[in-house]
């Protein structure tokens, strides 16, 4: 069976669970696949002031439209901070950092040496020793740049604030002029390090993965200029490498990955749920709108993409083909990449 | 530049510690030495250079963290690469990075010397196979050169000292052993290395100490031993507020300071040290006019 009809066949099946098995599962929600693309072979689009999404993979970067359009793509060479209005794709030294345009066009030769990313509109830049960072405009001119005594392990951002975990066991909670607003150094473990953190998006909340033996889970909240811890779990699997964590947009649950292990805390509940054991978190959509939040998961044998209730009500699977690498998600409209794919799903209550 | 802060009684702090440390690689050819310019910044450890080889503890200790390039969603972009880091004793961390994917040890926590631990590889901002090994004093919150703590390499060979300018609104006149100069306030720079000829070392490296010293008086001193973080900056801890970009000229000179020279006659002496104690003394005559 060639490639394009076992393509077909899937999509027919997707469309089959998701219109007839998936109102069993959750009677307000239907999935309607609206398109898929291939990055390899789809065509390239004239860039004709269409509103253009980013895409990332392991080893590809493009713009794509809501219409399922490609407007460029582009091998990655080490690595790439991709913003919506352009990206810096890196070589493995990363002494030259150029800025392009969505279309691939040279804006800005930056003056600069590390490895940058995006966070949300910030162009922030890891020096080669991972001991420092700094931020930068799109010219390349330095806004702030600060060492550290220790390696950086972990960031954050929140409103006007930048949240640094370091290896020494340090937390560092930088203005957005890069000025040191709050320190702490939590204590009670064996071994002193930061592994994760996350902060809500206006930065009313902190929570930080910490130490070892025990290692925690802490929240800290805003009092005034500080932040005060409030609560500490002990962590249920002590891991010995970064923990991706995010806050969902409410800042109401916390959701924390490591290799194979994701946890969702939620706030009221005032419990961690082991969540997706085995599984890989490949991407995560914790947005407020509906309470709904989707999860990539990636176990051996599939690749699923989970869409959940966060009060834990449903739980809904979709299996996709091949390994799960994108997730984009713009209110009820789902951006999910799979191998060399990129399928638009529309989630719409009924 | 004021300097002068001896090193010395930080090294016997660490007397406890040496001889328990070990080489973390069976060849050992040093190509980057520790306080080294990079860029903005000090060289934190050493380069070790030698092939694709496998990598071990330095000392008995506990990995306890991992850095993986590409490792998932928690990924943050590192020059150092794949990267350990364990904790000894003494409150002592190592760290060895650059080191191959998929190499690194995930099943034991617990390692002594003789287990491996990952394999020598490029990755990160490195630009051939080689480990970059640096040892942190957690309880001084500084970073250490490794020799100080790692067996001595043999090295009969003395440190060079190249050349000796003296800078004045960035005009360099470089110094003979006899030179007439004009009166007036000048930076001392030099061109150094220790060229350390055994095998051990395939360019040149940073020396131990350097001193200068001006009709007598010390001029400046710095040990290339330990590296503190303070308000955001990198400094020698032998070496009072100096940072890499005080110490370096663009052009990687090192600057040894700034002094008078008054009419009459004065005698610059400096006395250079690599870490096997092997010494230059170099010294030069200026008659100073008006």
């Amino acid at each position: 069976m060639n490639k394009k009809i076992r393509f077909f066949l899937f999509m027919v099946f997707l469309l089959v669970i998701l219109v007839f098995f998936g109102s069993g599962i959750d009677k307000e929600m239907v999935y309607r696949p609206v398109w898929t693309i291939d990055w390899e072979s789809g065509p390239i689009r004239q860039d004709e002031g269409a509103l253009l999404l980013p895409y990332v993979r392991d080893d590809i970067l493009g713009y794509f439209d809501s219409e399922g359009g490609i407007y460029y793509r582009e091998k990655i060479l080490h690595g790439a901070a991709v913003h919506s209005t352009g990206f810096i794709n890196y070589s493995r030294l990363s002494d030259t950092l150029v800025f392009r345009n969505t279309g691939g066009e040279i804006v800005e030769s930056l003056d600069l040496r590390g490895y940058p990313f995006f966070i949300k509109d910030r162009l922030l830049v890891f020096s080669g020793n991972g001991r420092r960072i700094g931020e930068y405009t799109l010219r390349g001119e330095e806004i702030w740049s600060r060492s550290f005594g220790s390696l950086i392990t972990s960031l954050a951002e929140g409103e006007g604030c930048l949240f640094v975990g370091l290896i020494n066991g340090s937390l560092v909670l930088l203005s957005d002029e890069g000025k040191e607003i709050y320190t702490t150094q939590p204590v009670g473990s064996r071994i002193q390090a930061i592994y994760g953190c996350a902060m809500t998006p206006g930065a009313e909340k902190l929570a930080v993965v910490s130490g070892l033996d025990p290692q925690t889970l802490l929240f800290f909240e805003r009092r005034n200029d500080t932040y005060k811890m409030e609560e500490m779990f002990r962590f249920p699997e002590p891991v010995r490498h970064s923990v991706f964590m995010a806050f969902s947009e409410d800042g109401r649950y916390l959701v924390t990955a490591s290799d194979s292990r994701t946890f969702l805390y939620s706030f009221e509940e005032g419990a961690l749920r082991d969540f997706g054991k085995g599984e890989m978190l490949k991407g995560v959509s914790l947005e407020a709108e509906g309470s709904l939040s989707v999860f990539l998961m990636e176990r051996k044998e599939d690749h699923r993409c989970i869409v959940m209730d966060l009060e834990g009500s449903f739980r809904d699977d979709i299996a996709f083909p091949e390994e799960l690498n994108f997730l984009m998600r713009n209110e009820n409209t789902l951006f999910t990449g799979f191998g060399k794919k990129l399928v638009r799903v529309d989630l719409e209550a009924r | 530049m004021k300097r002068g802060i001896s090193g010395f009684a930080f090294f016997l702090f660490l007397l406890p510690s040496l001889g328990a440390f070990e080489w973390p690689v069976e060849q050992r050819i040093l190509i980057a030495t520790f306080g080294e310019y990079r860029w903005d910044d000090f060289l934190p450890g050493i380069d070790i250079g030698g092939g694709r080889q496998e990598v071990r503890p330095s000392e008995k200790g506990e990995i306890i963290y991992i850095h993986e390039e590409k490792s998932g969603l928690a990924f943050l972009p590192s020059g150092l690469g794949n990267y350990l880091v364990l904790e000894h004793e003494r409150g002592l961390r190592t760290l060895y990075a650059h080191l191959e994917a998929d190499s690194l040890l995930y099943e034991n926590v617990q390692v002594e010397p003789q287990n491996i631990i990952g394999r020598v590889g490029s990755s990160g901002m490195s630009q051939g196979l080689y480990l970059h090994f640096q040892v942190l004093d957690r309880e001084m919150n500084q970073l250490v050169n490794p020799l100080l703590i790692l067996p001595p390499l043999r090295d009969m060979t003395r440190p060079v000292l190249e050349q000796v300018w003296l800078q004045k609104n960035r005009t360099r006149t470089p110094l003979a052993e006899q030179s007439t100069m004009a009166s007036g306030t000048y930076n001392l720079l030099l061109s150094v290395y220790d060229p350390s000829g055994n095998g051990h070392y395939t360019r040149f490296m940073n020396p131990h100490k350097i001193q200068v010293f001006i009709n007598g008086e010390q001029l400046s001193s710095i040990s290339f031993e330990s590296l503190r973080y303070e308000e955001g900056s990198m400094f020698l801890v032998q070496s009072e507020n100096v940072t890499s970009q005080l110490l370096y000229t663009s052009d990687g000179l090192l600057n040894m300071g700034t002094f008078q020279l008054t009419v009459g006659d004065s005698i610059v002496e400096i006395i250079v040290e690599d870490f096997s104690r092997n010494r230059v003394t170099k010294d030069f005559r200026i008659r100073v006019t008006g």
